[in-house]
């Protein structure tokens, strides 16, 4: 794991010394989902949490992390909300926002009890923007229809400058339909949805969006099959770098408001043909 | 320990697997084909335990009663939660 606060400094060396970076850490959880968004002022947003109760908190506390300005939990699964309860008791947290839809889990209940009992405030996932600092996070409801937690995953589309990032949890293709008639720009960064999946990609998404870097947060060796190789070969067309934590570890990537980018892995792989330090340039 | 049932609720079901959660949030990958029912997301089954505290999936069975309450209850913490909204007024 890279320390935080040395990584962005490094980043701060790359990058033009008048702008500072929006870091964003696609952190290796193992088979779960959880980004860390740190804006230029040092406002940090949590996006899903991973599956085991105590690791994000005690990694973002190791990252000299001790407060959460937001957290968004895109659906119950446990595998992206396993660790928020440990967040809320042991993180100073802002605010909370999640589906809405209500699960059966005891670890669903836990979570929205430990809402309830702290002072967060909470957020539905209305068709909203949140600033964080100079970056801006526009929350993408989900259908109102939706029939399972996958398709009622929040979408948030992060914001800063020209450089946008787009996370939708466990979206499958009916949602990322409905993701696309409410009106998506090109991004530079896409999360794979639903680690990987199958059901997780269209040609029409992919067209949409438009990504320079993918990004995968995927557990080594999960028993799900994630991620599937039809839609690694669908985000890897064309010579697109795909970066995956099962395999990259720690995905920490550092833009600039010009949109330009750099993406750091915490490591590489027998094989691997992408470069531990990837630069991509603005693009004109 | 004496054999029991135990409530387990399914998180989600991926391909031919059921991700299911006991009350602690302990997560069992279970093959579909060692349940006897067809199930969905969310559903809250009881399942027989041995002695020992192992799961015996062949027993599950749905608890609709069971399943109803924790709906009922998240629902009505939802509820409560989107009055702390500062822009509760604002419709998806």
């Amino acid at each position: 794991m890279l320390p935080f606060a040395l990584l962005a400094a490094g980043f701060l060396g790359i990058l033009p010394p008048q702008q500072s970076p929006l870091t964003l850490g696609f952190l290796d959880v193992g088979q779960g989902d959880a980004t860390v968004i740190a804006s230029p002022e040092g406002r940090i947003a949590l996006v899903d949490g991973g599956r085991s109760s105590h690791d994000i908190a005690e990694r973002l506390l190791a990252m000299g992390v001790d407060t959460v300005d937001l957290i968004v939990a895109t659906h119950a699964d446990a595998d992206h909300i396993g660790g928020l309860e440990g967040v809320l008791q042991q993180l100073v947290v802002g605010a909370f926002l999640d589906n809405g839809v209500p699960h059966t889990t005891a670890t669903y209940r836990g979570l929205l009890e430990g809402v309830e009992e702290s002072d967060v405030t909470y957020l539905a996932a209305t068709a909203r923007t949140i600033a964080l600092g100079s970056v801006t996070i526009r929350v993408l409801p989900p259908p109102p229809d939706a029939t399972s937690q996958n398709d009622a995953s929040v979408g948030v589309l992060v914001e800063y400058g020209d450089f946008r990032t787009l996370l939708v949890g466990d979206a499958e293709q009916e949602e990322l339909a409905h993701f696309l008639r409410l009106g998506l720009p090109a991004v530079s960064v896409l999360e794979a949805s639903h680690h990987g999946a199958r059901n997780g990609v269209t040609p029409a998404w992919i067209a949409t969006t438009a990504p320079r870097v993918v990004v995968i947060s995927v557990g080594l060796d999960n028993t799900y099959g994630h991620p599937n190789p039809w839609a690694l070969r669908y985000y890897g067309a064309r010579g697109r770098p795909v970066f995956r934590t099962d395999l990259h570890g720690d995905v920490w990537i550092s833009a600039a408001r010009d949109g330009s980018f750099v993406v750091e892995t915490e490591f590489t792989y027998p094989g691997d043909t992408l470069p531990r330090t990837f630069t991509a340039e603005v693009r004109r | 320990m004496k054999s029991s049932r135990r409530h387990y609720a399914v998180d989600r079901i991926e391909n031919d697997l059921a991700v299911l959660l006991d009350d602690e949030g302990t997560g069992f990958a279970v093959p579909l084909s060692q349940l006897p029912l067809a199930l969905r997301e969310g559903m809250v089954l009881a399942i027989r335990t041995d002695r020992d505290g192992r799961p015996d999936w062949r027993t599950a069975a749905h608890d609709e009663t069971e399943e109803r309450w924790r709906l009922e209850d998240a629902a009505e913490r939802l509820e409560r939660l989107k009055g702390r909204d500062p822009d509760r007024e604002a419709k998806r």
